[in-house]
């Protein structure tokens, strides 16, 4: 290439740079924003449309998915797919930009299949897929676990970022089967090195949340002797401070009221019906195990923590200096950081929300500053007014919808958050597509976790498990539409579910199930599969696309 | 190269031109390639009898193990086999109860993407074949 070319084809790159970054109002030339878990900020979300905002909007003709063998989409389009070895993805995911080298790490549900890296069958762990060059994603090794259940997590943090790591390295968090909390420098992802196990005999293990800033770090765990009480998922939360991951730090074990180790539960009563010393948080006692851990870290002060994952579900909200130094506090019992006592519990906790017994609290993501279009002008003192939302999901964990009830993703107005109010449901119906039928779960799982600032506000991309992953436009959040949606077509890996279906209880179909639809800082997005059919990678079209261009119709 | 450095490329070579037929050169069918599972051989399965040793001596190690994902907690023991036959490709799904004794049998044509599954008629008894 000349030089006069590659002059001018950097020109048109930067050009483009600054135009994609004054469209979305990032400020090219100042330092790079570090949005969470890797800094305290969240982005502002400005409105492309006039001052009416996007209200109004009628919902958009959703066309009707193909059939169960063939790939349904709408305003999205594939750029490229992995196989992920045949291995059923799990809960998780996560897309780390690794100096311009982007890894995908995905998490696998427990199991074992033939690695043809090594010509080896490994138990299902970790794999790290290079995805730079999206449209060829290279699967570049794989971590297996020693335990046989799976890797079902991961959080990703860079040296660089991390207040006492080693620079340029780059460091995974994850746990092997329920047995323990490991990290990983995961610099040269051809060859991970394992760094240190956090914490092992454990016998419950979930999500992982590591604010890379700060290195604090909350794991979902569980051991044998540790005396906490759960229905359900028997887990809750241990934090450690993480900052130097060669060095881990424990800070406190954490959970609902009626759960910790000193709790009568054999006679604890509602502690809405009748407050007092040995009562419960929610409708079960004990209550359910914590699913997910969401920090939205210094700045914001608070941490979300749903419980109950599909049924009798709560959606705690934490004050997050208070639960981080709560147990050094003089008012703080002796044992605090091991066996709270229910005042220690209560000390950091903002507020909660109660769901219907059908619903369980899987994930709660808050999302900081999204405008109101109805409140844009005439209400309140006539300025545009912006609420903080919590987008929380139930799971549906059976096949065939039997026997359990519709699972939704919901909006809850969190402004107040010691009043948090649910304004919205994201329902994707059962027809067109006849999902109950179609084999495997149909309901929600998840929502991307990720930041991404253009969709940040103003899509969500929710799993739907065998309905796919089916993106939000939230930009009016009393009013929220589908606009795009991915539903992968099942390939030689898929594997099958059997269920009840029409009378016969043991029934096996075939069928592709999103985990997860996760996003990375190019606004990719990755369609990762339960059923062992690979990850798809995505990028928006058409109107989805538009919302976040400010560019067309968007929509309307 | 001497003989011995040579010894590992001429297994491995071996290995490639007998996977067309699913084998290997240790003799042992290679997991990853479709099978004919015959009619005759699959109907020797008998959900509440057959243990995993015996899946595994009738039918060779499974092409994938995962667990069954009917509940947030993982399952019984699936193993999973690629068949080939006249009729097209087909995935041989095997669950077993905690005591590794067959509990489904299904057989599923790639095509359809479904089939009801072969169960015990009554539960098995723990430590009785």
């Amino acid at each position: 290439m000349s030089d006069l070319r590659r002059i001018a084809r950097a020109f048109g790159l930067s050009l483009a740079v600054a135009c994609f970054g004054m469209a979305f109002g990032s400020s090219g030339g100042a330092a790079v924003e570090k949005y969470l878990p890797d800094g305290p900020n969240v982005p502002v979300v400005s409105l492309n449309e006039d001052q009416s905002g996007a209200a109004g909007l009628s919902p958009l003709p959703v066309p009707p998915p193909k059939g169960w063998d063939q790939e349904s989409i709408w305003n999205m389009k594939v750029v490229g797919f992995n196989d992920n070895q045949g291995r059923p993805s799990s809960d998780d995911g996560w897309i780390e930009n690794q100096n311009g080298r982007y890894i995908l790490y995905m998490t696998n549900s427990p199991g074992a299949g033939l690695n043809p890296l090594t010509s080896k069958v490994e138990n299902n762990g970790t794999s790290l897929i290079d995805v730079t060059d999206p449209a060829k994603p290279v699967f570049v090794h794989h971590i297996p676990t020693v335990s046989r259940g799976g890797a079902t997590h991961v959080a990703v943090c860079g040296g660089n970022t991390l207040p006492h790591a080693q620079k340029n390295h780059w460091y995974m968090l994850r746990h092997d089967g329920s047995t323990n909390q490991e990290v990983w420098d995961v610099t040269n992802p051809a060859a991970p090195v394992r760094l240190n196990v956090i914490i092992s005999g454990l016998i419950a293990t979930h999500h992982d949340w590591w604010e890379c800033d700060t290195g604090i770090a909350y794991t979902i765990s569980q051991t044998k002797t540790d005396g906490w009480h759960e229905t359900g998922s028997r887990q809750h939360v241990y934090i450690y401070d993480l900052s130097n991951p060669a060095k881990p730090v424990f800070i406190r074990q954490f959970g609902l009221v009626g759960q910790q180790p000193g709790a009568d539960f054999a006679t604890a009563k509602s502690c809405y019906n009748a407050p007092g010393p040995n009562c419960y948080e929610g409708i079960t006692n004990p209550p359910g195990g914590v699913h997910q851990v969401y920090s939205a870290g210094v700045q914001k002060n608070r941490v979300y923590l749903p419980y109950g994952v599909d049924k009798d579900g709560l959606f705690q909200i934490v004050d997050r200096q208070k639960l981080l130094t709560g147990c050094t506090v003089p008012t703080a019992s002796p044992n605090c950081a091991n066996s709270p006592t229910q005042a220690d519990l209560l000390y950091p906790q903002v507020g909660y929300i109660t769901s219907n017994p059908n619903q369980g609290g899987h994930t709660s993501i808050p999302i900081f500053g999204v405008p109101i279009p109805e409140e844009q002008q005439n209400y309140l003192d006539g300025k545009p007014q912006k609420w903080d939302l919590l987008a929380v999901t139930s799971e549906d964990t059976t096949n065939n919808c039997l026997p359990q009830s519709w699972k939704n993703s919901v909006l809850i107005d969190i402004t107040n958050d010691q009043a948090p109010w649910p304004i919205a449901t994201l329902d994707v119906p059962q027809f067109p597509g006849d999902f109950c039928a179609k084999g495997s779960r149909f309901g929600v799982h998840e929502i991307n976790r990720q930041i991404y600032p253009p969709y940040y506000g103003k899509l969500l991309i929710v799993a739907m498990f065998n309905a796919g992953l089916q993106v939000w436009d939230i930009r009016d959040p009393y009013n929220p539409r589908r606009i795009a949606y991915f539903i992968q077509a099942p390939n030689k890996n898929t594997a099958t579910s059997c269920g009840t279906y029409q009378g016969n209880t043991h029934y096996c179909r075939k069928a592709t199930f999103s985990d997860l639809g996760e996003v990375d800082d190019r606004g990719y997005i990755y369609n990762l599969d339960r059923a062992g059919s690979g990850v798809t990678i995505l990028q928006l079209t058409g109107d989805a696309l538009q919302v976040v261009t400010g560019q067309g119709r968007q929509g309307r | 190269m001497t003989a011995k450095s040579l010894l590992p490329a001429m297994a491995l070579a071996l290995c490639w031109f007998a996977a067309s037929t699913g084998y290997c050169a240790n003799g042992t069918a290679d997991p990853t390639q479709a099978r004919d599972f015959s009619a005759a051989t699959l109907v020797k399965v008998t959900p509440g009898q057959t243990t995993k040793a015996q899946i595994e001596a009738l039918l060779g190690k499974p092409w994938r193990t995962t667990f069954a994902d009917d509940s947030d907690e993982p399952g019984p023991v699936v193993w999973e086999y690629r068949g080939e036959n006249a009729n097209g490709t087909y995935r041989v799904h095997i669950e077993f109860d905690s005591h590794d004794i067959t509990a489904l049998i299904a057989e599923i044509p790639d095509s359809t993407g479904e089939a009801p599954a072969r169960v015990a008629k009554t539960p098995p008894v723990p430590g009785k074949p």
